[in-house]
């Protein structure tokens, strides 16, 4: 009994072994490099254009209606994505839909939006100590504060951060202003860029145990807490916030249900973003602005959407398109057939590592029963050597559970049980 | 069985003591290494450093465990196959399972005292300088580098006890296999969703040293 | 009693390779209770390895082995418990001292005799807590001794006890081991190949000879029945007859003789010289008395 308990153990881990490491040692050795769709909204030719990646160096630049650009006409089709090339080729100052624009109003007016998965608060490791900028510096450049904070059940409590006890006057008195502000602890989500490597501070957005979100900075020394009018019941699950010089939007707010929204100086109002279709958990959200239009783009490894909108954020034209990911090239088809199934950890879409399973359907199958006749063939061979003959009524049917184990995991479970065979 | 315990003790001793001053030696380097940025860098910079750029101040103790697990596997075992010693200890009037079982409790044992000191130090130098906040995150992140020493431990035991040589180098890449996967994690906490099923393969192993065991004592033929 | 109706150890169609190598063929033999068992053997014929596939240690190719009504790859721990091993080498976990050495192996055995122990260490005149490590050959061999002899096992299977020991080390174990099966209740299984010291001590006797070929007898049978005969070489034949049916073994000696070895009676080895053309000397054939360690080399070979 023990015997067998003890090679089913090991079978069990040499396998799962192999189904993490050996499609791992195969597109290392034979995958390319299919790279993402780009996708804009050309205020050129009032379209959506695309840059597609075919393997090697062939890209294909076109638009939705089949027109093939070559690189410069691409790139002169975007000219606020493009406005360096385009000032380099002199094609600056550029009249569109009847305004002018030059270099400098180009540069100024363009912004871009970016929410990838794996940026969002439950899909990466976080340890919950920040620190909060001083957002009235006094000089050019952000500097850290001697001190972080955490939100416990009760306090906005401070740590000293050159002797690592907590600092009770700081503690006291932020505490009293953020319950001032009407605060109420817990605190919820609580979302800031802690870095001092962006143009000026607009501290942290904190939810508090009433869901209302309050806009929380350290102005001259004093804690400064506004609540905010954004809805209670909205449930945010990741603020992104993106101080951008000018200063239109605080950044993204995605809810519970998928929901995208940019926050606006203006008074924190909302601005709904497109999101049908949209799963913040495997897709990138990206929004380009520029004077003329506003375009979401958003999608994963098997399609790309994008919604063009006007400066109000009306969308008028939408366009969407299959994607040509790695599973279009031969080596990926090859692998699907040469394993049933692949266990991968690290995922472009968290920053954890997680246990994922790939099942490759049917084509997997047929690779486990090439595999499962493979094994039936070494049987074989096995037999006649032993015996000097072989008929089928001299096979023992002991070895089903062998075959039951290959048919499920392909050439995982072959090479083990040939490895561990049975005594 | 305590007679088991002893004798093992007694050979395992000097052993484990030079283990305990090595990792004992490695984490009074990581208290003086961190205690010099603290004295070099700005607090608050290296807080940055370790929270937002991830930056690991622990990282020179990666390895450690692992190696831990190996050496005293190898103390244990290495001596006992190439000597023929462990035939000495299956002729003892005790069942095969049973022996094993207490073999692997002393090595698992010691092991354990030795990597939850280092843990228990690891969590100290951290919380030392920094909020406990990131002393548990280090924990987490270190977990899994503890259990590469476990896997270790294990995997180094079934490859020494085997009689077979294809065998043994099978176990070897399947063993190194699991050890990569314990310290694939390049950021802390990386690894957090791993870990339960990490575990799950790690107690896996421990029947699985009886498959070795079992040739070993019935002159498996590879 | 139950016990003295089994056999201590039955081996029936005993049948092992090393790869293509046959060590044995359908060997058989039963060690009956109380008698001591000599298993002779040049070194590499398989003498280790039969120990091995007694004590389960290797799984035979086919046939099996029997020790006290047990399979060998299937020991119960009570059988193995009236079982005392000693291993090629007089192996023994060498990191103890004298102390710690006893105090472990004690704890296995409820018929423990701990002055038997001391008294073949106490001759050694070390402190009890020298590590055994730091013995030399003879003085490790004596220690397992008398971890062996404390344990009062039923039977005792020995290994090759006389590999690194020199003549009083070697006859303190004969001594010992005289001693130990007196009551007429103790097996003695052992291996060896100094054949001399077992001439006083053993009851039967198996020959190994590579290839598989095995010759299993009573030792008074076979010093009996086999007789060597010394004949000076013609000075004209280089040749010397070889075995045939009657003639087991012929061997060169030293000063112009050579020596013919058989089972058979004296007029048969005669007539067989004769067929294959060889004179008799005048005096007619003569049997030389051997020693036991003269028979196993006519028996096996010199080389």
């Amino acid at each position: 009994m023990m015997p067998l308990a003890s090679r089913f153990a090991f079978l069990s881990i040499a396998i799962l072994v192999m189904a993490i490491g050996l499609p791992e040692l195969y597109s290392k050795i034979f995958s390319v490099k299919i790279a993402p769709t780009q996708m804009f909204y050309s205020p050129v030719h009032q379209s959506f254009v695309f840059r597609e990646h075919h393997g090697d160096h062939d890209f294909v630049y076109s638009d939705q209606t089949g027109r093939i650009f070559d690189r410069k006409g691409f790139e002169t089709a975007i000219p606020f994505i493009y406005y360096k090339n385009m000032d380099l080729w002199g094609l600056l100052p550029l009249t569109l839909n009847g305004q002018r624009f030059d270099l400098a109003t180009m540069r100024e007016n363009r912004q871009v939006f970016e929410l990838s998965p794996r940026e969002i608060k439950d899909r990466r490791p976080a340890i919950a100590i920040q620190p909060l900028l001083e957002s009235n510096p006094g000089r050019t450049r952000l500097q850290f504060p001697e001190d972080v904070f955490r939100m416990t059940k009760t306090d906005m409590v401070f740590v000293n951060v050159d002797h690592n006890v907590r600092d009770e006057a700081l503690t006291t008195t932020f505490t009293a202003a953020l319950k001032q502000a009407g605060f109420t602890f817990p605190a919820g989500l609580i979302a800031g860029k802690d870095t001092i490597l962006k143009p000026f501070d607009e501290g942290y957005f904190i939810a508090d145990a009433t869901g209302a979100i309050f806009h929380v900075k350290r102005v001259n020394g004093a804690l400064s807490a506004v609540r905010t009018p954004i809805p209670t019941d909205l449930q945010p699950r990741h603020i992104k916030v993106s101080e951008n010089k000018a200063r239109a939007y605080y950044g993204f707010l995605l809810t519970q249900e998928g929901r995208l929204y940019l926050i606006s100086y203006d008074q924190y109002r909302l601005i709904p973003l497109p999101s049908d279709g949209y799963d913040p958990d495997r897709m990138s959200y990206k929004i380009l602005l520029n004077p003329l239009y506003k375009t979401a783009i958003y999608g994963d490894d098997h399609v790309i959407r994008a919604v063009a909108m006007d400066p109000d954020f009306q969308p008028f034209d939408r366009y969407e398109r299959p994607v040509p990911g790695p599973d279009s090239t031969l080596s990926w088809r090859v692998m699907t057939h040469l394993f049933p199934f692949r266990l991968t950890l690290a995922d472009r879409t968290s920053a954890f590592l997680d246990w994922h399973v790939h099942w490759h359907g049917v084509s997997g199958l047929m690779g486990s029963a090439l595999c499962l006749l493979a094994w039936f063939g070494v049987q074989w061979q096995c037999r006649r050597r032993a015996s000097g003959g072989i008929s089928w009524r001299s096979i023992s049917w002991r070895p089903l559970k062998e075959a039951l184990l290959i048919l499920c995991t392909g050439l995982f479970g072959l090479i083990a049980v040939l490895m561990i065979p049975e005594e | 069985m305590r007679a088991l315990f002893l004798k093992e003790w007694v050979k395992l001793r000097p052993v484990w003591g030079l283990l305990l001053v090595a990792n004992g030696l490695l984490m009074l380097y990581l208290w003086i290494d961190m205690r010099h940025h603290f004295r070099v860098e700005h607090a608050e910079m290296l807080y940055y450093q370790a929270n937002r750029i991830g930056r690991l101040f622990y990282s020179d103790m990666r390895y450690a465990p692992l190696l831990t697990g190996l050496l005293l596997a190898l103390a244990q075992f290495w001596p006992e196959v190439t000597k023929g010693r462990l035939r000495l200890s299956l002729h003892l009037p005790v069942g095969l399972a049973t022996l094993t079982l207490t073999y692997l409790t002393i090595g698992l044992g010691g092991l354990a005292v030795l990597l939850l000191l280092e843990a228990l130090a690891l969590y100290g130098i951290i919380a030392l300088y920094f909020p406990i906040e990131f002393a548990n995150s280090a924990l987490v992140t270190a977990s899994a580098w503890i259990l590469a020493g476990f896997v270790a431990y294990l995997g180094v035991t079934m490859i020494v006890l085997e009689p077979g040589r294809g065998r043994k180098l099978f176990y070897s890449v399947i063993v190194g296999g699991l050890v990569w996967l314990c310290h694939l994690a390049q950021h802390y906490g990386q690894a957090a969703p791993l870990l339960p099923g990490l575990i799950a393969l790690t107690l896996l192993l421990i029947p699985a040293v009886f498959l070795p065991v079992f040739r070993f004592r019935y002159g498996g033929r590879s | 009693m139950a016990i003295q109706e089994t056999p201590v150890i039955e081996v029936r169609n005993l049948t092992h390779f090393y790869g293509q190598r046959r060590i044995y063929e359908d060997l058989n033999f039963l060690v009956e209770p109380g008698r001591i068992f000599g298993l002779l053997g040049k070194n590499g014929v398989g003498k280790t390895t039969l120990i091995k596939l007694l004590m389960g240690f290797l799984r035979p190719v086919s046939g099996t082995c029997q020790v006290y009504g047990d399979t060998s790859h299937a020991l119960s721990p009570a059988t193995r418990r009236r079982v005392g091993l000693l291993f090629e080498g007089h192996l023994a976990h060498d990191y103890l001292t004298i102390a710690q050495a006893e105090a472990f192996q004690s704890r296995w055995y409820p018929k423990w005799r701990r002055d038997r122990y001391y008294d073949l260490v106490d001759r050694l005149a070390l402190p009890y807590s020298h590590k055994i490590k730091n013995m030399s050959e003879g003085q490790r061999s004596q220690v397992v001794l008398g971890l062996l002899m404390a344990q009062d096992p039923d039977l005792l299977i020995l290994d090759d006890y006389t590999m690194g020991l020199d003549a009083g080390y070697r006859r303190l174990f004969l001594d010992y081991l005289t001693d130990f099966v007196r009551d007429g209740q103790k097996t003695v299984f052992v291996t060896s190949h100094v054949v001399q010291d077992l001439e006083q001590l053993v009851d039967d006797v198996i020959f190994l000879q590579r290839g598989g070929t095995v010759l299993q007898t009573g030792l008074s049978a076979f010093m009996k029945d086999f007789c060597q005969y010394r004949l000076p070489c013609p000075p004209d034949q280089t040749a010397l007859p070889t075995p045939d049916a009657v003639i087991h073994n012929v061997e060169r000696e030293a000063g112009q003789y050579f020596s013919v070895y058989s089972f058979h009676p004296q007029d048969a080895v005669a007539s067989a010289l004769q067929q294959q053309g060889f004179a008799l000397p005048e005096t007619g054939l003569k049997a030389v008395p051997m020693s036991l360690e003269d028979a196993f080399i006519g028996f096996t070979g010199k080389y």
